[in-house]
C-alpha cells in the first residue's frame, strides 16, 4: 500500500505531462480539462484487444457479481457463473448459473436458443451470422443482457478508446497465481478497472465497472478463468430438443405492442 | 391499506415460498438498465448500454427491486406500494384493483379467484401439469391454463383459455 500511494501521484503527473503534448498535436480533442491518460495503459488495452481478436476458439469460466441498488439506497449483490465456449465468428455456447436460476444459450451461426434446463423450456429463433451481431440482436429484440459482451468488443470497437478520459497503471498484482497489471480508466458515466495477465498471453483476468450515473454507484465485477486451448465440438453449439423439451415463445421487447412474441421455430 | 395488512400475513408466508422464482428478473442476465443496476459493459455499443435508452425494457424490470425487498421482509407496506408500478401499461392483472399487482401477489390470488385471461404470473401454483398441444406448451393448474414464455431470460406464465 505505501508503494501504491507513493506512485499514484507520480503517475498522474506523468500522465498530465504526456497528455499535454498529445493535446498540443490534436487540439480539437482538448475540450476536457487536464485529462490524464497514461499511454502505457492505452497500449496495454490495445495489446489485450489484439490478443483477444486473434483468439479463434476458447472457453472460459466467469464468476461475476453485480450490485443492484434498492430505492432505499441499500445495495444488494448478486452473483453468477458463466461457462462460455466460443468458436469465432459464429459459434457460441453459454451455460449460466445464478443463485436463482440456470439458463443455457446456444448459437450455431443460424439460430439462437435459450433453454431453461430445469423446466426444459426452450425457445429457438433465427439469428444473425456472427457472434457480435447476434449479441446485439438478442439484446435489442429480446431484452436479454448478454453476459461478458466486452470480451467480444475489446479490440473490435475502434471508438471505445475515444471514450476513455483518464487511464493509469495502478500496479502489479497476482490473481490466482498469475501476475497481472492492474489498470484503471475513467469515462463519462463509468470508471473501470482491468487486470491483464503479464507475459505472452495478455488476457483479462478480472474487470470491475463502477456505474457513476446511478445512485450508490453500483459495481459489476467479473473474474475470468481462461482455457485458450479449448476446441469445442460442433455439437456444443447446437440445441437439439428431445421429447422432454418444451418449446415456448419469447416476448419481443423493442417493438410495439409490447406483447408481441416470436413463436418457436 | 386495510386490505394490504389483511394480506400481509399471506404474503409473508408466500414470499418465502416464491422468493426463489419471483426474484428471477433480478438475475443480471435478465436485468435491464433500470434504476440502480450496475452496467456490465464498458462499451457504449455493447452490453447493457444498447438497451439503456430503451424505456420499454427499463420499465419491464421495475419489479426487480421490489422483489429484493420482499425477501428481506422489511417494509412490506412500502413494497406493496412500489409494486403498483410493476405492471403499469403492461398486463391486465386481476390484482390491480386490490393494490398489489405484484407477480407474487397475482400468484396468491389465482388460487382464490378466477384467473383473468391475459394476466401474467412468474411462478406457478403447485400441482401443475405440462401439456403440449397444437405446437404450444401449456401448464394446466386445476382449471386454469397458463402459457409459459420468455420475457428477457425470465419465464413468465400468461393465463390463457383452455386449448380443449
Amino acid at each position: 500500500m505505501p508503494m501504491k500511494t507513493r506512485h499514484v501521484p507520480l503517475l498522474l503527473l506523468a500522465g498530465l505531462a504526456l497528455s499535454g503534448s498529445v493535446l498540443a498535436e490534436e487540439a480539437e480533442i482538448a475540450v476536457t480539462t487536464a485529462p490524464a491518460i497514461d499511454p502505457q495503459a492505452m497500449q496495454a488495452l490495445d495489446r489485450m484487444g489484439a490478443y483477444l481478436r486473434g483468439l479463434e476458439t476458447f472457453s472460459l469460466r466467469a464468476d461475476d457479481a453485480i450490485d443492484e441498488v434498492l430505492d432505499s439506497g441499500q445495495k444488494i449483490q448478486l452473483t453468477k457463473t458463466v461457462e462460455l465456449q466460443v468458436r469465432k465468428p459464429d459459434r457460441l455456447r453459454a451455460d449460466i448459473t445464478t443463485d436463482r436460476k440456470a439458463r443455457e444459450i446456444f448459437y450455431d451461426g443460424k439460430h439462437f436458443t435459450l433453454l431453461a434446463p430445469e423446466a426444459r423450456y426452450f425457445t429457438t429463433v433465427e439469428a444473425p451470422p456472427s457472434i457480435r451481431e447476434m449479441i446485439a440482436a438478442v439484446e435489442t429484440r429480446y431484452g436479454i443482457e448478454f453476459p461478458l459482451v466486452d470480451l467480444f468488443q475489446w479490440g473490435e470497437d475502434a471508438d471505445a478508446a475515444a471514450d476513455i478520459q483518464e487511464a493509469m497503471l495502478v500496479g502489479v498484482s497476482k490473481i490466482d497465481g498469475q501476475m497481472a497489471d492492474h489498470y484503471a480508466f475513467r469515462q463519462d458515466e463509468i470508471d473501470w478497472q482491468i487486470w491483464i495477465a503479464q507475459g505472452e498471453a495478455p488476457l483479462p483476468l478480472r474487470y470491475v465497472i463502477t456505474t457513476k450515473d446511478e445512485p450508490g454507484e453500483p459495481q459489476y465485477m467479473a473474474n475470468l478463468t481462461w482455457d485458450t486451448q479449448a476446441k469445442p465440438a460442433d455439437a456444443v453449439f447446437t440445441f437439439t430438443p428431445t421429447k422432454d423439451d418444451h418449446p415456448i415463445a419469447i416476448v419481443v421487447q423493442d417493438e410495439t405492442p409490447a406483447t408481441q412474441e416470436d413463436a418457436p421455430k | 391499506m386495510k386490505h394490504q395488512s389483511k394480506h400481509s400475513a399471506v404474503l409473508a408466508t408466500l414470499a418465502v415460498l416464491f422468493v426463489g422464482i419471483a426474484l428471477i428478473p433480478l438475475d443480471t442476465s435478465a436485468a435491464r438498465g433500470g434504476g440502480g443496476h450496475a452496467r456490465t459493459s464498458v462499451h457504449r455499443g455493447g452490453g447493457a448500454n444498447i438497451n439503456r435508452g430503451a424505456n420499454v425494457n427499463r420499465n419491464a424490470n421495475v419489479n426487480r427491486n421490489a422483489n429484493i425487498n420482499r425477501s428481506a421482509n422489511v417494509n412490506r407496506t412500502a413494497n406493496v406500494n412500489r409494486n403498483a408500478n410493476v405492471n403499469v401499461n403492461r398486463h391486465v392483472d386481476v390484482d390491480v384493483h386490490r393494490g398489489w399487482n405484484h407477480p407474487v401477489g397475482t400468484a396468491v390470488a389465482i388460487g382464490a379467484t378466477a384467473a383473468v385471461i391475459g394476466s401474467i404470473i412468474y411462478s406457478l401454483p403447485p400441482s401443475c401439469t405440462t401439456v403440449y398441444s397444437g405446437g404450444v406448451t401449456y401448464q394446466q393448474c386445476g382449471s386454469t391454463w397458463y402459457q409459459p414464455r420468455y420475457a428477457g431470460s425470465s419465464v413468465q406464465y400468461v393465463v390463457v383459455n383452455s386449448p380443449y
